[in-house]
């Protein structure tokens, strides 16, 4: 008798809340929200003495507490990825840049005039060799006087013939070109081929 | 008698931003957005009590107070969110005012989801 009585007392103070709820909820779009959760309330209500007996000690507060717990959780993965990979980013663009500016300053220090440097490396992180050289694009863009700095031959100025398209680059141009790509291939320790020299 | 106040002040907010959007439209969203703070406060500690009152008197109830407390939290970010939105709808922002609602409802379907879960177990569980 005494669960029957509490049952009715349940559902009796149910039912006030949730009027005094549905009196307080603002009017606009979110209503219908509110009474789904009340709704749900109300069923668990009705149907909680079933609910005891038949599947007895039922934790109903930690089973919600554990999936809330949940969802924050993953809110907090997904954040702390986003957070990771774009500092992942940054060091690699970083690390690139002063390659690159290195590189530029070491070739224009030969006196080469302006020179312009595109270094790739290994970006995926779960690759062996991460962060290591995969190849080096250099383009110089402005060849200036030199006056004896480095060994290399000043480079004459490259005539376009109209109708042959092929463009053979001229001999001072060719060793030039191996001359740097040496360079680079020794101080970085990359195979040749991968370094490619563009002259203006 | 709050409530003379609350009209006193609403009336005088209403006034002063129908004289000034004539002449300066920016200052009367800012005086409806203030009085509309201002009323918010009054009627906040009243509101505070009510809740007190009605979390000892579901505390007779033998179930959950999970429920209860996410029915309170629901409605309190349904309050903020609404208020939100209407300051916008009065600046004429409506789809900043409606995006403010869609994440009012992210958030209370977030709050509701786990008890969802919950209840949808249970059944499980008592079904053989």
């Amino acid at each position: 008798m005494e669960f029957l009585r509490n049952w009715v007392v349940n559902i009796v103070i149910t039912m006030i809340f949730v009027t005094i709820v549905e009196i307080m909820m603002p009017s606009g779009s979110t209503r219908k929200y509110i009474s789904l959760v009340i709704g749900l309330m109300v069923m668990f209500v009705i149907i909680n003495p079933v609910l005891t007996l038949m599947a007895g000690d039922f934790d109903f507060g930690s089973r919600v507490y554990e999936t809330s717990r949940s969802i924050a959780l993953g809110d907090v993965n997904y954040r702390m990825g986003k957070l990771e990979n774009s500092s992942r980013e940054g060091v690699i663009k970083l690390y690139k840049n002063s390659l690159e500016q290195q590189i530029a300053k070491d070739i224009e220090n030969k006196g080469l005039g302006k020179v312009q440097a595109e270094v790739r490396i290994e970006e995926r992180h779960d690759a062996q060799d991460f962060g290591s050289i995969t190849g080096i694009r250099v383009v110089i863009t402005d060849t200036a006087d030199r006056d004896g700095a480095g060994g290399i031959e000043k480079v004459d100025r490259i005539k376009v013939k109209v109708g042959d398209g092929t463009g053979q680059p001229g001999i001072h141009d060719e060793s030039m070109q191996q001359e740097i790509a040496k360079y680079l291939a020794g101080t970085y320790q990359l195979p040749e081929e991968r370094i490619e020299v563009v002259l203006p | 008698m709050e409530i003379i106040q609350i009209v006193a002040i609403s009336i005088i907010a209403v006034i002063l931003a129908v004289v000034i959007r004539q002449y300066r439209p920016e200052l009367a969203l800012q005086i409806s957005v203030v009085t509309g703070l201002l009323i918010f406060l009054v009627v906040i500690f009243k509101m505070a009590s009510v809740l007190d009152a009605l979390r000892t008197f579901t505390g007779r109830m033998n179930i959950d107070t999970v429920y209860i407390s996410t029915i309170f939290r629901i409605v309190g970010i349904a309050y903020i969110a609404e208020f939100g939105a209407q300051v916008c709808k009065d600046a004429g922002e409506n789809s900043i005012a409606s995006k403010i609602e869609l994440a009012g409802k992210v958030i209370i379907l977030v709050l509701a989801v786990p008890i969802l879960m919950a209840l949808m177990e249970l059944i499980m569980e008592i079904i053989p």
